[in-house]
């Protein structure tokens, strides 16, 4: 079942064409994410399916809904983290909560959700006394307060620790396993990675590439690299001449790099070799193509220039 | 009428929890009436005490402060920090978060005025002879028009800066010249035109009339015409203006 629609979708700032007529659909369940630098747009999509903006030119429907005509009905069945966002600072965390609750036909216990965040201490803490951290945490329930059925999520984990970004990455893979479709944005390459069922690459305001993370790779044409070092010195020949590699570095003694186009058949010959001729392989480290690779490939350019 | 109903709830708590306002909200009154109380002790204005005269001078002044400066400026800044924005991600209703923020800056209004009439009356020996339920029904009416008034300045703002500014601009003149303090046929014609410019004057006549000399409401039309334009033109661009963010 398609829960986002969109046609053709446009939008200029005056001269600045932020969206330039892209079509794609986010199916129920999934994790569908927008992959891109800054500025290419994702943003201004994001928010006129949130119903923030009307777009210039375009169909848009989600959950059936016209984000615009059926603004409020469509917010009581969905759940919106924004880029950024300020909250009452003088609240306290379960007064905050409570209030953002009291906006909806049906929501969730706050208890619930501070317990799945592990906050459940802090419900009597102001909001200002939160840590940064904690802060985005208690911005992420926010936006399951009414249980939604679709989340968006605009740069969920920007700027956090590594511990709170895991955390949160955890949260929305619970939230797809409960059937919950999630529609994110990140400029994180390991975040679209890691999360997303399929990813759209956004330059510029068009879709450049739309798929599977995995075909995403695959089509991208680029090498695998398996990095391992041995106790002694080989015969970089007969690295070489193993099926399937089409490269071999040494640096210094012991230590290699094989380049290869499919990770797994030349790690297989790899072992066959090593048995063959005696000698043990450590700090084993395979690097498939990443999602940096494919954009570097369609624009020239690193996502974080 | 749930979300109403902690909308309010929440306006009052940020309200209390925020000293330097509690402070200026109550202070402010208080010095009006101490300083030309004082000053005036014993004159009479148009056939009333000075003291009697200034319970709806008084009460016209904390109005035009509460609805411009107190609300007005304070919703264009939390539109600025972006708690505006993150409602406007919530099914909560425009009319909600407003009516909300006019029942909290009419709460104020009143203890305000309280003060004004208890300090008036206490030290000055103001006297109320008018009607006090009808001047109670006035006074309710000038809170629903200012304040609207404040949020359509919002709206027409482009930043709390500018917001804040004009709040200042149209607030200060009207604090002064609209039959607050003195008596407008005690002013200069200048002023005067000026002061028959200023919607504050005419909802300090008619609450002045209606509490203290004693009028009929029904006398008059023309204030009740211009408040009443004045709520419609603002709510019009209230509306119309509103933005998240």
């Amino acid at each position: 079942m398609t829960v986002i629609h969109v046609q053709d979708l446009q939008k200029h700032y005056g001269e600045v064409k932020a969206v330039d007529g892209i079509s794609f659909q986010v199916h129920q369940g999934e994790v569908f994410g927008f992959l891109g630098p800054n500025g290419a747009g994702k943003t201004t999509t994001i928010e006129i399916l949130e119903g923030f903006h009307r777009q210039d030119r375009g169909e848009v429907s989600v959950l059936g809904l016209d984000p615009q005509a059926d603004r409020y009905e469509l917010q009581e069945r969905i759940g919106i983290m924004l880029q950024e966002t300020e909250l009452y600072q003088d609240l306290r965390v379960g007064e905050l909560l409570r209030l953002f609750a009291s906006y909806y036909r049906g929501a969730v216990d706050p208890k619930t959700l501070l317990e799945m965040i592990g906050l459940e201490a802090k419900e009597r803490a102001f909001i200002r006394e939160l840590s940064g951290g904690q802060r985005q945490r208690v911005v992420f329930i926010l936006t399951l307060i009414n249980d939604p059925d679709l989340l968006f999520l605009d740069e969920p984990t920007a700027g956090l620790d590594p511990q709170s970004r895991r955390a949160i990455w955890n949260w929305i893979d619970r939230g797809r396993q409960e059937g919950k479709t999630v529609f994110l944005t990140t400029h994180y390459i390991e975040e679209a990675e890691r999360l997303c069922d399929r990813v759209a690459i956004i330059d510029h305001g068009h879709i450049i590439a739309l798929d599977t993370p995995k075909s995403l790779m695959a089509s991208a044409n680029v090498e695998n690299r398996i990095e391992f070092t041995t106790e002694g010195s080989l015969n970089t020949d007969k690295l070489q001449s193993m099926p399937l590699i089409t490269n071999v570095v040494e640096h210094g003694r012991g230590a290699y790099t094989l380049f290869a186009q499919e990770a797994e058949p030349a790690l297989k010959s790899l072992i066959a070799l090593s048995e063959e001729n005696g000698f043990r392989i450590r700090g084993l480290h395979v690097e498939g193509a990443s999602l940096e690779d494919v954009f570097i490939q369609l624009t020239g350019r690193r996502i974080r220039a | 009428m749930k979300a109403f109903r902690h909308q309010v709830g929440t306006e009052l708590t940020l309200f209390i929890r925020d000293r330097s306002v509690v402070t200026f909200v109550i202070v402010f009154p208080v010095l009006t009436v101490l300083f030309f109380g004082y000053l005036n002790q014993g004159g009479q204005v148009e056939g009333i005490s000075y003291s009697s005269f200034l319970i709806a001078g008084g009460i016209g002044m904390v109005i035009s402060s509460a609805a411009f400066e107190n609300l007005g400026v304070a919703l264009s800044r939390q539109r600025e920090e972006g708690i505006l924005k993150r409602i406007g991600a919530t099914p909560l209703r425009i009319a909600t978060l407003l009516g909300a923020k006019i029942a909290m800056a009419t709460l104020i209004i009143f203890v305000q005025a309280g003060i004004m009439i208890a300090l008036n009356m206490l030290l000055f020996r103001a006297q109320i002879s008018g009607n006090l339920l009808w001047g109670f029904i006035i006074l309710l009416v000038g809170a629903l028009v200012f304040a609207t008034m404040g949020i359509a300045l919002t709206g027409i703002s482009r930043n709390t800066n500018v917001a804040s500014a004009a709040a200042r601009a149209i607030s200060f003149p009207m604090q002064f010249l609209c039959g607050t303090l003195f008596p407008l046929a005690a002013m200069p014609p200048v002023l005067r035109g000026l002061a028959s410019a200023l919607p504050l004057t005419y909802l300090v006549n008619l609450l002045r009339g209606v509490m203290l000399f004693g009028d009929s409401p029904w006398s008059y039309t023309k204030e009740w015409i211009v408040l009443l334009g004045c709520l419609l033109g603002a709510g019009m661009i209230a509306i119309k203006t509103f933005r998240w963010e």
